[in-house]
């Protein structure tokens, strides 16, 4: 009886101390990393590929967190290796703001991608028309 | 239920007023061989919460995430996991008082693109929920051995103190939500003996609560929210569990 009576103890200790963990908040303290390149996508590009090289030779899944609406990704999570950066996208020029076909221009934003490992890195995107 | 209540109230009238000498007659009247003892029991099984997350999910679908995916969303946080432990005095075969330990938790998680609205940008992230709902309350249990020595139904009562604590994450920002209020538990118990020391239970029970504050933090700032009378979070749930007992002093 004393022994069913001592893990009762245990158990019930053990959640309420599981549940004083705020660990998690800290994940709104992530780092916010700022490439300076730039990332050329045109507007004739569908089922493209990119790698992009950064700064630090990580190793970490990554998902992108924030992107240009005319800008869309056959998958939202991948792999970082050594560094490397992979991405798999189309460009939906119909989506893009004062979008002009007959126009030739370049269009910026940016996008942010969420490394598990490093923090959230943010990157210019542009956009380039070249067929008027 | 009416007699149950009536008795519950004439018991805590009994123990709030009376002085040593004036608890004789009950014993007179009701003390058996197997008064005066603990119980301790301890349970675990499922549980639904009450309250309807019709708004709530329309919110996630006004977000931009798909219909579907708030519906599965909200059912998988409505039910979870659920315990409790309590431990009792009889002061007749019928009668006891003591406490009740009570847990609930429950998870939902999705992922999804959360449209701002703003025309030029789109997020994509994970939306979860890790609720925690603790119960520590003072109980009061009514047994009724049906005439049989093999099986009991019981009712109970318990009334106390419940806390919130809810671990929410809203693409990339985190939140911890914690509330606490006036709780009370409702149930019976179907219960099997082993033996006299041992038995099996299959319990029903309804917890009831709802906060009308929350304390909201991010990790770098805390801030209380009032709900207001129409948003108050409802705890309300139903509890299916199953357990064992032990009369230790049988």
């Amino acid at each position: 009886m004393k022994r069913i009576v001592y893990f009762a103890g245990l158990l019930i200790l053990s959640g309420l101390m599981g549940a004083c963990s705020d660990d998690f908040l800290s994940g709104n303290k992530r780092d916010l990393y700022i490439l300076t390149d730039t990332l050329f996508v045109s507007t004739d590009q569908q089922n493209a590929r990119m790698t992009v090289q950064l700064p630090q030779s990580i190793n970490s899944e990554f998902t992108i967190f924030q992107q240009p609406k005319w800008l869309s990704f056959s998958t939202m999570h991948g792999t970082i290796k050594d560094g490397v950066l992979p991405l798999s996208y189309s460009v939906e020029k119909e989506k893009i703001i004062n979008w002009n076909p007959n126009v030739y221009t370049t269009y910026y934003a940016s996008m942010v991608v969420d490394a598990d490992d490093l923090g959230l890195i943010s990157m210019t995107v542009a956009c380039v028309h070249l067929q008027p | 239920m009416k007699r149950f209540i009536a008795t519950a109230l004439f018991l805590m009238c009994l123990i709030s007023v009376s002085s040593p000498q004036d608890t004789i007659p009950v014993i007179k009247i009701g003390k058996p061989k197997s008064a005066g003892g603990i119980r301790f029991s301890l349970n675990g099984g499922m549980s639904f919460l009450l309250a309807s997350s019709k708004e709530a999910e329309a919110g996630m679908t006004n977000m931009g995430l798909t219909s579907a995916q708030a519906k599965k969303y909200y059912r998988n946080l409505r039910s979870g996991e659920g315990g409790n432990a309590d431990l009792e005095y009889l002061i007749t075969p019928a009668y006891g008082i003591g406490l009740r330990y009570k847990f609930f938790y429950t998870y939902s998680a999705t992922e999804g693109f959360v449209d701002p609205q703003d025309g030029l940008y789109i997020y994509y992230g994970s939306f979860s929920e890790k609720i925690m709902v603790n119960f520590y309350g003072a109980s009061i249990l009514y047994r009724n051995l049906l005439g049989s020595e093999k099986f009991g139904l019981n009712a109970v009562y318990a009334f106390g103190l419940a806390t919130y604590r809810n671990e929410a994450e809203y693409v990339n920002t985190y939140s911890l939500l914690t509330g606490k209020g006036f709780a009370g538990d409702i149930g019976v118990q179907v219960e099997y003996f082993l033996t006299p020391k041992f038995s099996f239970s299959a319990d029903l029970s309804v917890f009831y609560s709802s906060l009308g504050k929350m304390k909201v933090n991010d990790g770098t700032n805390s801030t209380v929210v009032d709900l207001g009378k129409e948003n108050r979070e409802n705890l309300s749930r139903l509890d299916l569990s199953l357990g064992i007992t032990f009369y230790p002093w049988k």
